[in-house]
């Protein structure tokens, strides 16, 4: 049995294009509301620190269309995480961050919540100075759980022995998410003690658990919804479940509609981001510039609470030596506590962070040696030979790195432009260019082996039309029409004839969160085995019916898991053809012939990922299937009187393997390295001394615009001459682009060492400030 | 006097009044219309998703006039005699999607969706009275509306494959007041908390001024955000005529107290070039169709984008009161500290006098911000100065916006330049001198140590760009 290839390669619009483009895709808040639907406002702290003695609702309760409060008295006890449950609902008397919720206000209508909100009064006891960088937190040993140690070799003596060693450290920013739909629930109670969640979440399995927990219900009771988010990029994983939480315990308590919509501030102020990270680092390498070996500690700002900072941790650990193969290493890290809001997943999942580290180190060690940092970057590259296995053991057998690198006139461009901005810069008085060429290797698999497994359900009805549900969620990323490709092609059918269902925990249960870039393998393969179930059984009914000439349901019925011969049998034109071209029966026929014959026209399919294994306690194994890799060229341009930055040209070279939906997966690709520019250079996370968020709206947060983009953007896809790979030969996409945003760093990084004659020290993001910081030689502030 | 606004929506006509006239257009469309497809993403007018077109008579026309607004940042009082169009008011004329939202259907310009249905209505107000081709011209027209996923690409590509034209909104074009239908007169809205006075002329304006010391005036309204207007008596000039007067005349630009930024921007691209691509950089295109350049002056920040410009030129402004009571203040002598001004409660403030730059003069504005568009400054410069046939400066003046309480006018620098001839040790010691003359804080858009070094290089950029902008290859 052969696929169909018709839908694989199409680059067919996105599942909702038609109605995002008129307006008609429905978020949560553009559901019509329910006749007695409620509104819910959130109280946040006010202070990062100290007590509550006691909240005063009477002022807020006398309005009228204030229905009532709630605060933590009302959940006694429980405590939430996705790993390790450190983090209260609602803020009982400890104070943890500025931002955290500490009650809730039932209202009858959202806008009372501006006259309402105000009049509750908070009494605290102001507590002990609280922690706000991570500088402050090593220095008093504040921490989420235990250090983590990555060890390969002897690093000690390999250091010794280098003819180089270089050391320094690194400022990691944080980054808003800024997804653009906020945080958002409507709660529906049913009978005997049924809820129906509709969220903008990226995980409903785990906030269906998460609300039955909170109300003491079986899980069964809860069913969340999911039809598309306004953009996640990891923000709704797991803290998409507080807001959900807090919306069917409002709903519970009053047994009507209830609503959750954080404003734009609320929810900068109350959720948490990308992970700040500092690193120190020590490295030795020969004087071609080969890595011998690298030391290493990482130290993550975790925030308040655990969330998912250790994972995060543990795939910058991952990804600290990047696309390069350093025989030696000692990599160490530690999550921070401080009293800043959870900080979470987010498009990298602490990748990015690892990354930035090595890619600092290589442009240092270029411009210690004097020397081009694209050559340093070939001599230490990946390439299945002697340099083949990363630092946690697993092996790169089939790099496609070295082949990004020097792709047809790959290294001639880089040449031109190399020469190009020498002479440049050093005929200009007021601007100063700058190039790099990066990489990303990408580790695809949740590191948490359980995660990698999905379900999914397909229905053949009666017409011929297909319904697909998997646990995907779609935040924009196409994943919905990827699994329509899919589908349909299984079926050689045009991608119409397939829906996808809202994703919801009734139709698929226990399911992991669509993250790690892994939605599209993971749900396509499930969907795909159903598929492979259902066409198993409708060649079945066909051969019958060719057999007998005739699909009159007969006395004898089918059996579905008969051996009746099918090889001459596939699915073209819209149902099965036999190899003759003499029978054809339509898909609608050959169901209703297997309905007739009592086969079943339902499947499921079930997949998990095979061969990934990982030792934590040796930190070696094999965690990843394969890697997504690809390379960035990029050129900057830098005002020197000004420290302003303009991205001037990038070409992008991804190996996606062979693409279900080039046009998405573009997508993805520009999108993601915009993200990823954003986070190295004006995208700043900005907290006031006693931990208020003072970077908390658009007017304060910049992401970037359209005239940020480059006006020169090209991307190549290479076609995937690599063995490993995803679903059908395609590889994930969702995060690896994000990495190659660090070429514009680097080049920036670059530029400054025409100006200082050597290694450059530039904090990321590198924000025009930091940048004239670097040119003028003014030492960092302590932020 | 009317006590509700009248407004089309499509082709509905609506009657406005109380509490409702407050709200704003995206919330009126949301929740009172049940319109959802206008999103509210930042509700500061600092991302555009929630972008809706706003048609108004076109002057001496039976058509509408159409343009980007930020409906969060309008209030429904403002729209009065307007027409609105949103994403679900689009009328294709053929298919089912107008010509720019099948481009951005082909071209993958949408993701997640959430900003897409304000691109759709930004781009079909470039496609109107533009072609929108150009990379630069699109990006400038477009740095109002802002996508968290797509990285703009395809958008980009999108736009530059849709026509000229008005598809989508062709049969909204002519005006759908009757003439003895148009809203005439002024009005007086009254809501549980908010009142809002709009009269039809000045006279009335003033002496309700006058009666109500305690009033807001409400122009564009973009800094007045909608939470803020509510609870106040609003005093709304939108409905006066003369305040639309823009004219050159005897050197002088005169620039009403209703004219709207973009208007401005356009009509200076001949006489004050560099101003008007400076304004280019000043929010957005959605904010400068309402925002005014008197409302930027009245709210006095001292990073407000066009203030040093104002302080170079010498702009004077003309205060009225009353009883025909008028005096002119020069903007030097007009703000007393920060964010307060010599306006007292009785006056208003009706036109801006801009003596304009002779062609011998050299200007050159400078805005440096977090993000080069759609961004507060975190640092403002101007400098107008001439150079003598002997080769040297002659009317050194310079200001700058964001290192004080209000705009610094570096005396001490300026003095120095007066008479030197051009060249980086002059500039240097200029910047040296500026630099001592500045007390910058730190606040989100930057640190002090970081303003401090830009008012110190801000002169050598400024000699640099004087020279040319050679000798770069």
């Amino acid at each position: 049995m052969k696929d169909n290839p018709a839908n694989h390669g199409a680059s067919l619009p996105h599942e909702s294009a038609n109605g995002h483009v008129t307006g008609r895709s429905v978020f949560i808040d553009d559901r019509s509301p329910l006749a007695d639907e409620i509104f819910v406002g959130v109280v946040l702290s006010p202070a990062a620190t100290g007590r509550v003695r006691r909240m005063d609702f009477s002022r807020a309760l006398a309005l009228p269309g204030v229905l009532g409060a709630m605060t933590a008295a009302d959940i006694p006890g429980r405590k939430f995480g996705p790993i390790i449950q450190d983090q209260p609902l609602l803020a009982g008397r400890e104070l943890s961050f500025q931002g955290e919720p500490l009650a809730l206000l039932l209202v009858e209508r959202r806008d009372i919540l501006e006259t309402a909100l105000p009049l509750v009064e908070v009494d605290m006891e102001p507590g002990q100075a609280g922690i706000f960088t991570i500088d402050q937190a090593i220095e008093q040993k504040s921490w989420l759980g235990e250090a983590r140690t990555f060890a390969r070799g002897d690093a000690a003596g390999a250091l010794r022995e280098s003819a180089h060693q270089l050391d320094g450290s690194l400022e990691i920013g944080g980054q808003e998410h800024f997804y653009f739909e906020t945080q958002a629930a409507v709660a529906i109670p049913g009978e005997d003690g049924d809820m129906i969640v509709h969220s903008s979440t990226q995980h409903p399995t785990e906030l269906q658990h998460m609300i039955a927990d909170h109300l003491n219900r079986p899980y069964h009771q809860i069913i969340v919804e999911v039809k598309r988010m306004g953009g996640a990029f990891g923000g709704k994983e797991t803290q998409a479940n507080t807001w959900g939480t807090l919306c069917a315990l409002a709903a519970a308590k009053v047994n009507r509609p209830a609503r959750l919509v954080l404003d734009r501030q609320a929810d900068m102020r109350a959720t948490g981001k990308r992970h700040p990270f500092h690193a120190n680092w020590q490295v030795g390498f020969s004087s071609t510039g080969r890595l011998e070996v690298l030391r290493l500690d990482l130290y993550s700002d975790g925030g308040a609470f655990t969330d998912l900072s250790h994972p995060i941790l543990e795939r910058a650990m991952f990804h600290c030596t990047g696309a390069y193969h350093v025989p030696h290493t000692r990599i160490r890290g530690q999550v921070c506590r401080t009293n800043l809001p959870p900080n979470t997943a987010f498009r990298g999942f602490g990748g990015p962070q690892g990354n930035a580290v090595i890619e600092a180190i290589i442009e240092d060690i270029a411009a210690c040696l004097g020397q081009d940092a694209r050559d340093i970057r070939l001599a230490n590259c990946y390439n299945g030979k002697e340099r083949l296995e990363t630092h946690y053991g697993q092996p790169v057998p089939d790099p496609a790195l070295p082949g990004l690198f020097d792709w047809p006139g790959e290294a001639a461009a880089y040449s031109k432009s190399r020469k190009e901005i020498r002479a440049f810069n050093q005929a200009s008085q007021d601007r100063v260019r700058g190039l790099a060429v990066t990489a990303v290797k990408f580790g695809i698999s949740f590191t948490t082996r359980f995660m990698n497994q999905a379900s999914a359900l397909v229905h053949l009805q009666a017409d011929g039309s297909i319904q697909v549900a998997t646990a995907a969620t779609e935040m924009g990323q196409g994943v919905l029409m990827k699994i329509r490709q899919i589908v349909a092609g299984e079926f050689a059918l045009p991608v119409d004839r397939v829906r996808v269902l809202p994703t919801s925990t009734d139709k698929n249960a226990n399911t992991s969160p669509t993250a790690a870039s892994s939605g599209s393998d993971l749900n396509g393969h499930a969907a795909r085995l159903a598929c492979r179930t259902l066409k198993k059984r409708l060649l079945q009914c066909a051969a019958v019916a060719f057999h007998r000439g005739s699909t009159v349901p007969g006395t004898a019925e089918v059996d579905p898991d008969g051996e009746f011969p099918t090889d001459h049998l596939r699915f073209a034109d819209g149902g099965i053809v036999d190899d003759a071209g003499k029978q054809h029966l339509s898909l609608a026929e050959v169901i209703n012939f297997g309905l007739q014959n009592r086969v079943d026209m339902s499947a499921r399919g079930y997949y998990r990922t095979p061969g990934i294994h990982f030792d934590r306690g040796k930190a070696r194994g094999h965690p990843f299937l394969y890697f997504t890799q690809g390379v960035a060229r990029t050129c900057v341009c830098i005002d020197r009187f000004t420290g302003e930055l303009t991205v001037e040209s990038v070409d992008l070279i991804m190996d996606l393997g062979r693409m279900i939906n080039p046009g998405i997966d573009t997508g993805q690709v520009t999108g993601g390295f915009v993200q990823g520019m954003g986070w190295v250079t004006g995208e700043e996370v900005l907290w006031s001394g006693d931990g208020q968020l003072l970077s908390d709206a658009a007017m304060t947060y910049k992401i970037p615009g359209p005239a940020d983009l480059p006006e020169h953007f090209r991307i190549t896809f290479t076609g995937g001459q690599g063995q490993d790979s995803g679903l059908k030969g395609s590889k994930a996409v969702g995060e690896p682009p994000f990495l190659l945003g660090l070429s514009v760093w680097a080049a920036a990084k670059d530029a400054l060492s025409y100006l200082q004659g050597g290694p450059v020290h530039l904090n990321l993001p590198a924000s025009a400030e930091e940048i004239l910081r670097s040119i003028e030689g003014i030492p960092t502030q302590p932020k | 006097m009317r006590d509700h606004i009248i407004v089309y929506l499509h082709d509905e006509r609506h009657e406005v009044r109380g509490d409702e006239a407050f709200l704003s257009v995206a919330a009126w469309l949301r929740q009172r219309r049940r319109l959802t497809g206008t999103k509210v993403v930042c509700d500061e007018g600092d991302c555009g998703a929630c972008t809706v077109l706003e048609g108004r008579p076109l002057a001496g026309s039976s058509r509408y006039g159409f343009r980007a607004i930020n409906s969060c940042l309008r209030l429904m009082c403002q729209v009065d005699g307007c027409r609105l169009i949103t994403v679900e008011g689009l009328r294709p004329e053929q298919g089912s999607l107008t010509k720019v939202q099948q481009a951005l259907v082909d071209q993958h310009g949408s993701q997640c969706g959430y900003c897409t249905p304000g691109f759709v209505m930004a781009i079909t107000a470039l496609k109107l009275y533009q072609p929108g081709t150009e990379r630069d011209e699109i990006l400038r027209h477009m740095s109002g509306n802002l996508c968290r996923c797509t990285g703009y690409q395809a958008i980009l590509q999108a736009i530059q494959q849709i026509p000229q034209g008005n598809d989508g909104i062709r049969s909204y074009l002519d005006d759908p007041f009757p003439p003895d239908q148009r809203p005439a007169g002024g009005m007086q809205l009254i809501g549980n908390q908010t009142r809002l006075f709009a009269p039809v002329s000045l006279t009335e304006a003033l002496q309700y001024r006058a009666d109500h010391p305690e009033s807001r005036i409400l122009a564009g309204a973009t800094d007045l955000m909608p939470v803020k207007a509510r609870g106040h008596e609003l005093l709304s000039l939108q409905s006066i005529d003369s305040g639309n007067d823009l004219r050159e005349e005897d050197g002088m630009l005169h620039v009403g107290f209703n004219v709207d930024l973009e208007t401005l921007r356009r009509f200076c691209l001949k006489s004050i070039p560099a101003f008007a691509s400076f304004l280019d950089q000043f929010a957005s295109v959605q904010i400068r169709n309402v925002g005014t350049l008197a409302g930027n002056v009245i709210n006095g920040s001292p990073i407000a984008d066009t203030l040093p410009f104002l302080y170079v030129t010498g702009a004077e402004l003309v205060l009225e009161r009353a009883g025909g009571g008028k005096r002119t203040v020069p903007i030097k002598q007009f703000f007393t500290g920060y964010k307060s001004n010599v306006l007292s409660h009785e006056e208003i403030l009706t036109a801006i006098r801009i003596p304009l730059p002779s062609s011998k003069d050299v200007l050159l504005l400078y805005k440096v911000a977090r993000r080069r568009y759609l961004d507060v400054a975190s640092f403002g410069a101007a400098f107008h100065l001439r150079l003598a046939q002997d080769g040297t400066l002659q009317k050194v003046r310079i200001a700058y916006g964001g290192v004080g309480p209000t705009v610094v006018h570096p005396r001490k620098a300026c003095s120095w330049l007066e008479g030197q001839r051009p060249g980086v040790a002059v500039f240097r010691e200029a910047g040296r001198l500026a630099g001592l003359e500045c007390s910058p804080i730190s606040d989100v858009r930057g640190s002090a140590e970081w303003r401090r070094t830009l008012s110190r290089n801000i002169m050598q950029k400024a000699l640099h760009d004087m020279s040319g902008g050679s000798p770069d290859p």
